[in-house]
Order: structure tokens, then C-alpha cells, then sequence
């Protein structure tokens, strides 16, 4: 009875899951503009102050908004059909690593956040922000 | 004492398994039809992964468990039997216990590393009811919540099987497709608009709405909050977990108590890092829900002018 409940488990999570992605019942989470960014931040955090010099990926799928006092970067980051949010202060970086094609991979010292790829679309955007982001390492 | 022989031979939850995954397919169905419920595959997987941890977990931990419940029936208060009123007054009592047990699961750190886990989806769907730990003997609950009712009296294969009923109740409440039930209804049982509330992150919904059964259990101990109109709820948790990956689901809050307790100044901090609300540090730079409450609660006064939008006390 057992084995039959263990393996019915495995064969019933499996259908379901493959019906979920037959659907198609998840759209990518995408950001509409830089302000909708600083909106989710300041909900999230209940008070996040936006500063200057924000940017939204060209595919709305993360964003990077400075705090006004500077001490802070606020990410966005989609996955899936949600968005992450992180707020990284000193430390909260292990690595930004950006490459020719205009991508970064980000590292965090946070054991619930998986490495993102953020996609800036040009080579010079990306070493720019990988260079804010690495200010940042423990 | 007899056991009746149903509960021995039959457990609601083997049962249950069928009757889950016919409803998550309706209710994918209904997300596809209606757009009335929220679905992401990979969230999907990973909830129904935990729910099967959950699942083989409860299985490993099973016999060690049963010999302890077995060790407390043994110097019970009273010998209470299996008369028909014992049925309802244990479903009642186990109600009330899971309601002070999921109070602290929310406002103990040690007792949140666990059920965090059933909270760390954005998605609310059937899905998300199955999103269960796999380490819940860790937090001994079982020592004196969990061997409360057997102590006084109550037979271990009937708090058993109700607390499986109790379970099976709750599975259906993991939804946005039904929105308000009968009046009567929202006043006596938890629903699925109460149960949204609880797995909101809107300060204004954080830890609110603890009943499994009865929601009256909240209106009597003041942690009862009604799903608001015009705020929409945002499920998942304060600091919303960035990976799929089930193994990190069901470890990262013990593992942040590890991290903060090694990196402690003394050991009073030490021990209210496992033992204080979520989200308490001995600097302040980060929050418990009380504090996001009282933000929040303060910027909509200085906002509107006016008093902020109806709150539980």
C-alpha cells in the first residue's frame, strides 16, 4: 500500500506538473518602466526612497534602484512569473561578473537567491554595473 | 482499550491524495479558462517536491514518533475512549491546539525556520497547500503541543486521524478562484478569503488569521484580520526566496539561525535569535512584522490624513 501511495505521489506531481506547462498558465514577469520598479521597492520595504540613476533592463525582466542615501542598490529580479527583491548594502555581494555580450551574472552571500543573469544589452552598461555591484563584496 | 478498526486501517490523508490532485487539474483548468488563479510550472514542482518530502518524511519519522505518543497515552489524565462526542470534542480541541501551534510557528524564529517552508511560494493555489517541511520533529512541538490532548486523555490514533481531517480541511482554502463564501460561513470557518490574508505579506495581513478549522479562534484571541478590498493581497514572505531549488527551501531559514547565531556578540543574542519573533536583530536594521505593521500603519496616517485602513487590533 505504501509503495503504491509513494509511487501514485511521483506519478500524479509529475502529470501535474507537465498539465501546468501543457497550459502554459505562467507569463514572464516584466516591468513596465523604472517606476513601477521603485513603486514595488517602496511597497516591499514599506518606505524604499528611489534615487538617482536607476536602470530597467531593456526586456522589463529586473531593475537596479539606488537608494537617495546612496547606501543601498535595490534589485528587482524576475523569476518566472514573479519578481525577487533583494536590497544589497555592503556585503551583500560575492560576485558581478560582466561579459562581451552585454550580460552579468550576479552572486549573492544570500543562500535563498540563485545566481541571476541580467541582460543589459550592451557590454559597457554591464561592466558599469558590475563594477557598482563588486563595490559592494564583503 | 479498542481501537475502532477504520482508524487503523484507513488514513484520511492516502485518501486525500487522490481527491488533491483532482482539484489542483481543475483548478489549472479553471486558471486556463477563467484567468481566475495564478500558476508557474517551476513554483508548481517545487511545492508538489515538498509535499512529497513532506510526505516521506512523515514516514521516516512515523515509528519514533508513535512510540513517544504511545509513552505519553500511557500516563494520561483521563481515559476519554472513543464514544462518538470524543470524536467531535477531540476535532475541537485539536483545532484549538493547531491554532496556538501555528501562532508560534509565526512568532518564534526556531518554529518559523519549519513552516516557513508553507509560506514561500508568491503563488496562492492548491499548489501551495501541499508546500509542506520536511524537518518538523526539529522543532519539538511534539514534545508538549503535539502530546497535549493524548496526555489528557485522548486515544493517539484519534488525535491522528483528526488532525488528518483538520489537514484535509485546510487544503481547500489554498485558493483565489473562490472568492467569499456565505456569510455564515465567514463568520464560523476559515475560508479561503480568511486564509489569503494569512499567506499575505502586506503588513497589514502579517501574521493574522491563524485558525485551521474555525477562524473564530482568531476572533476570540484578537488575530483576526478580514481580506480588505482595497488591498490586494501579495503572497509569499518578507524576504521572498530567489530559487526553486527544494533543498533550499526546506533549509534556508535554519540555516540563517546557524549563520546568525555563529556571527552573535553574546549569548542572549544568540538565544533571541532562535527564540524571538522573525525578523528581530539586536541593531534593528531588520524587521518583525509588528514593526512593518507599525511603518506601514504611520505612513498611511501621515499620507491621507487620515486614520489608516481598518486594522486588527
Amino acid at each position: 500500500m505504501l509503495f503504491i501511495v509513494l509511487i501514485g505521489s511521483v506519478l500524479a506531481i509529475t502529470a501535474m506538473v507537465m498539465l501546468n506547462v501543457w497550459l502554459g498558465l505562467s507569463e514572464p514577469a516584466r516591468l513596465a518602466s523604472l517606476e513601477e520598479a521603485a513603486a514595488r521597492l517602496d511597497a516591499d520595504a514599506v518606505g524604499y526612497e528611489a534615487g538617482e540613476g536607476g536602470l530597467l533592463a531593456p526586456d522589463g525582466r529586473f531593475a537596479l534602484v539606488p537608494a537617495q542615501d546612496g547606501q543601498t542598490i535595490g534589485l528587482l529580479v524576475a523569476r518566472g512569473s514573479d519578481f525577487v527583491i533583494r536590497y544589497l548594502g555592503t556585503g551583500s555581494v560575492r560576485s558581478a561578473e560582466a561579459d562581451a555580450q552585454g550580460g552579468l551574472l550576479l552572486r549573492l552571500n544570500d543562500f535563498g537567491f540563485a545566481p541571476a543573469r541580467l541582460s543589459f544589452g550592451s557590454a559597457e552598461t554591464a561592466q558599469s554595473w558590475a563594477d557598482r555591484l563588486n563595490a559592494l563584496k564583503g | 482499550m479498542d481501537v475502532p478498526a477504520f482508524v487503523e486501517t484507513f488514513d484520511p490523508v492516502y485518501a486525500g491524495v487522490i481527491l488533491f490532485t483532482v482539484l489542483v487539474v481543475s483548478e489549472m483548468v479553471y486558471a486556463r479558462m477563467t484567468g481566475g488563479a495564478r500558476f508557474e510550472a517551476a513554483d508548481s514542482a517545487a511545492s508538489l517536491a515538498m509535499g512529497f518530502g513532506n510526505l516521506v518524511s512523515k514516514l521516516l519519522f512515523s515509528g519514533f514518533l508513535a512510540v513517544w505518543f504511545v509513552f505519553v497515552y500511557e500516563h494520561r489524565f483521563f481515559d476519554i475512549g472513543f464514544a462518538w462526542w470524543a470524536w467531535i470534542l477531540a476535532f475541537v480541541l485539536d483545532d484549538f491546539v493547531y491554532y496556538w501551534s501555528h501562532r508560534f510557528a509565526h512568532t518564534v524564529r526556531w518554529f518559523w525556520a519549519d513552516h516557513v517552508v508553507h509560506h514561500s511560494s508568491q503563488h496562492y493555489n492548491l499548489t501551495t497547500a501541499l508546500r509542506q517541511p520536511w524537518l518538523n520533529p526539529l522543532t519539538l512541538k511534539f514534545l508538549w503541543l503535539g502530546s497535549a490532548l493524548i496526555l489528557l486523555g485522548f486515544h493517539p490514533a484519534m488525535i491522528a486521524f483528526v488532525g488528518s481531517l483538520n489537514l484535509i480541511y485546510q487544503f481547500w482554502i489554498h485558493t483565489e478562484a473562490i472568492k467569499k463564501c456565505p456569510a455564515w460561513f465567514e463568520a464560523v470557518m476559515n475560508t479561503p478569503s480568511h486564509h489569503r490574508v494569512h499567506h499575505a505579506t502586506n503588513p497589514v495581513y502579517l501574521d493574522r488569521n491563524y485558525a485551521g478549522v474555525f477562524i473564530v479562534w482568531d476572533k476570540m484571541f484578537g488575530t483576526f484580520q478580514p481580506e480588505l478590498e482595497n488591498e490586494k493581497c501579495r503572497y509569499g514572505i518578507v524576504k521572498n526566496l530567489g530559487t526553486y531549488n527544494p533543498l533550499k527551501i526546506s533549509l534556508h531559514e535554519w540555516w540563517g539561525i546557524i549563520d546568525d547565531m555563529r556571527h552573535a556578540r553574546s549569548l542572549r543574542d544568540a538565544a533571541l535569535y532562535l527564540l524571538a519573533p522573525p525578523g528581530w536583530s539586536p541593531d534593528g536594521s531588520r524587521a518583525t512584522s509588528k514593526q512593518l505593521l507599525a511603518k506601514w500603519q504611520a505612513r498611511q496616517t501621515s499620507q491621507a490624513g487620515q486614520p489608516p485602513a481598518e486594522a486588527a487590533e
